[in-house]
């Protein structure tokens, strides 16, 4: 009995090995790990911390959450390799990658994806993973994703302190983003693309005084949902790609 | 002795794979109906269907476990109520009435104002809504997490015993889609079985006449007995509740509901998406006289010449709608609360 539970013991250890001899690393498929950063001009945002802005006003995140969609590199004749379909970015809650296996590449020049949920997923709660209805992600008297949210307080210029709570979607509010990126993609390499979304360009021109709480239910909402859609495609930079040999 | 293990392994997984099976649940479709698809993640099976009446039935899902959606919707009035607006859990009472559930395998768009896109989607929204039952559907999918018996369910039902949104959804879904009525005393006349009073016929008449009820060109005759376009009825000059607009935001729809079926229609008063109108006979009488020339007013009630009917072909059409009553359906035992 006792020899029978040694070898039950040794026998994940003689698998693992095997597997490490029967697949060289050099031959791995390459491994594409996307991260965003969501910051205010390089510092990552974080429940309670407070960041100026102009004008006057400084604001705190309590909550933020936004899709991204469709994450794709693309190479010089418009092929691309998908990288994920939906995923939800939650950054206080540090849920801000995601990471997939993939086909070798090279002439990697672009790197699109989209901000939001595509139409043909956006009006079903009927989905699952992280279009999951439990998200607290989708408007149920009107089906349809929140593409990006953002809850807390702001600070107007006589010091007042007041909610802010911007929650933006619909089909309109769809945004692709298109950045510029040099990438090849090779066997046995493992890559770190780190993407910021910095929000303080996001809110540029956008003043929260008289205008704090919008969730893209009216026509009223509509001006506020151009100027976010305009600012939302210069927000998003690549800050860092790393690239390493799978181990 | 390192083939015993790997049997051993192997059994168990086979004997894992074993436990979960599901019975297809083939629905009843009416004589003289068409089938209706279901989504593909969504296949009716037994286990589905019966875990869908338990929680349809189950207080569960509101904020304070009080209400379910069996309770603004109950079968003796064909899964309507009889309030102008259901109270909800805190006592607020909605500004729409509780919409009858009955044959919406055919229909698309759900809610008056067709919010909900697809009947998955709908099952969202009341749960949630804080003047229905006013829960978080995080909490809810704790509590039924919580229980289990429900887990169990669920395995029997989706092969999963961490139960989610998307599996309460497809279950409510699933028993909402076998609500199907199709055994009034019309459809037996249909199938020559019965056959309808003079009066009844007369109404028949009237109701697809089109100088006079023209009331199929909405209510199409058939299993839905509507076409559920969206519509601007003249209910207000000018419209009190936007409707459709608050979905689509185009202006052409403001003022605009889900045209409703007509099947049971008897049952399910007050009528109108407001409940405004306690009687059928209202009912007629505001698309023979009463509409207002809203902007947007539907196109074939503005043509529609007003007092075009007399008060007796009116009584007749009500005659009529009333051999859409189908009583095997509300006392079917299939759609009872199965919660002891």
């Amino acid at each position: 009995m006792k020899r029978i539970l040694t070898f039950i013991a040794v026998l994940p250890l003689i698998f693992t090995s095997c597997k490490e001899e029967c697949l060289p690393p050099e031959n791995a498929k390459p491994k594409v790990k996307v991260v965003f950063h969501t910051t205010v001009n390089g510092a990552e945002v974080a429940s309670g911390v407070s960041f100026d802005r102009p004008g006057g006003e400084s604001f705190q995140v309590d909550l933020m959450k936004y899709y991204v969609s469709h994450f794709a590199l693309v190479d010089g004749t418009g092929d691309s390799l998908m990288i994920n379909d939906h995923h939800l970015i939650d950054p206080i809650n540090q849920k801000k990658s995601f990471s997939k296996e993939v086909e070798v590449k090279s002439g990697c020049e672009h790197v699109r994806f989209l901000l939001g949920v595509d139409e043909l997923h956006n009006h079903s709660g009927n989905q699952e993973g992280d279009l999951d209805p439990v998200n607290g992600m989708i408007w149920t008297w009107s089906t349809g994703y929140i593409f990006f949210k953002h809850e807390g307080t702001f600070t107007d210029a006589t010091g007042a302190s007041l909610p802010l709570l911007y929650h933006y979607g619909q089909d309109r509010a769809l945004v692709e983003v298109d950045l510029p990126i040099d990438l090849d993609i090779e066997e046995g390499k493992s890559y770190e693309i780190h993407i910021d979304l910095n929000l303080a360009i996001l809110y540029q021109g956008i003043a929260f005084t008289d205008n704090n709480v919008h969730q893209s239910a009216g026509t009223a909402d509509n001006p506020w949902i151009d100027a976010l859609k305009q600012n939302f495609r210069g927000a998003f930079q690549i800050v860092e790609v790393k690239e390493s040999l799978i181990q | 002795m390192l083939m015993g293990i790997v049997l051993l392994f192997s059994c168990r997984h086979e004997s894992e794979e074993v436990d979960f099976h599901t019975t297809p649940y083939s629905l009843s479709i009416p004589h003289g109906f068409v089938p209706f698809s279901v989504p593909s993640n969504n296949p009716m099976t037994q286990e589905g269907v019966a875990l869908g009446r338990k929680l349809f039935y189950d207080p569960i899902l509101s904020g304070n476990n009080t209400q379910s959606c069996a309770s603004c919707h109950l079968v003796q009035y064909s899964f309507s109520d009889t309030t102008v607006g259901s109270i909800g859990i805190d006592g607020f009472a909605g500004p729409r009435n509780a919409m009858p559930l009955v044959n919406l395998g055919w229909q698309r768009n759900f809610f008056w104002d067709g919010g909900a896109a697809d009947m998955e989607s709908q099952v969202l929204g009341p749960v949630e809504n804080p003047i229905e039952m006013h829960e978080q559907w995080p909490n809810a999918i704790a509590e039924l997490n919580a229980d289990a018996a429900y887990q169990e369910l669920f395995y029997q039902a989706f092969g999963e015993r961490e139960i989610t949104v998307p599996m309460v959804i497809r279950a409510i879904a699933q028993f909402e889609r076998t609500l199907i009525s199709g055994n009034a005393k019309y459809d037996q006349y249909l199938k020559g079985e019965t056959s309808l009073t003079p009066q009844e016929l007369w109404g028949l008449e009237v109701f697809t006449d089109p100088m006079k009820g023209d009331c199929n060109h909405c209510h199409s005759l058939g299993s839905t007995f509507s076409d559920f376009e969206f519509r601007n009825t003249g209910l207000d000059s000018i419209a009190v509740d936007a409707g459709r607009y608050l979905i689509t935001l185009n202006e052409n729809d403001r003022g605009k509901f889900k045209t409703p079926s007509l099947r049971n229609i008897e049952l399910t008063g007050p009528y109108m998406h407001d409940g405004r109108f306690a009687t059928l006979l209202q009912c007629i009488e505001h698309y023979n006289t009463e509409f207002h020339y809203a902007p947007n007013l539907d196109v074939n009630l503005l043509t529609a010449q007003k007092g075009r009917m007399t008060m007796e072909e009116m009584q007749a059409v009500e005659s009529f709608l009333k051999t859409l009553t189908d009583w095997e359906f509300i006392q079917n035992p299939a759609f009872a609360d199965p919660n002891p």
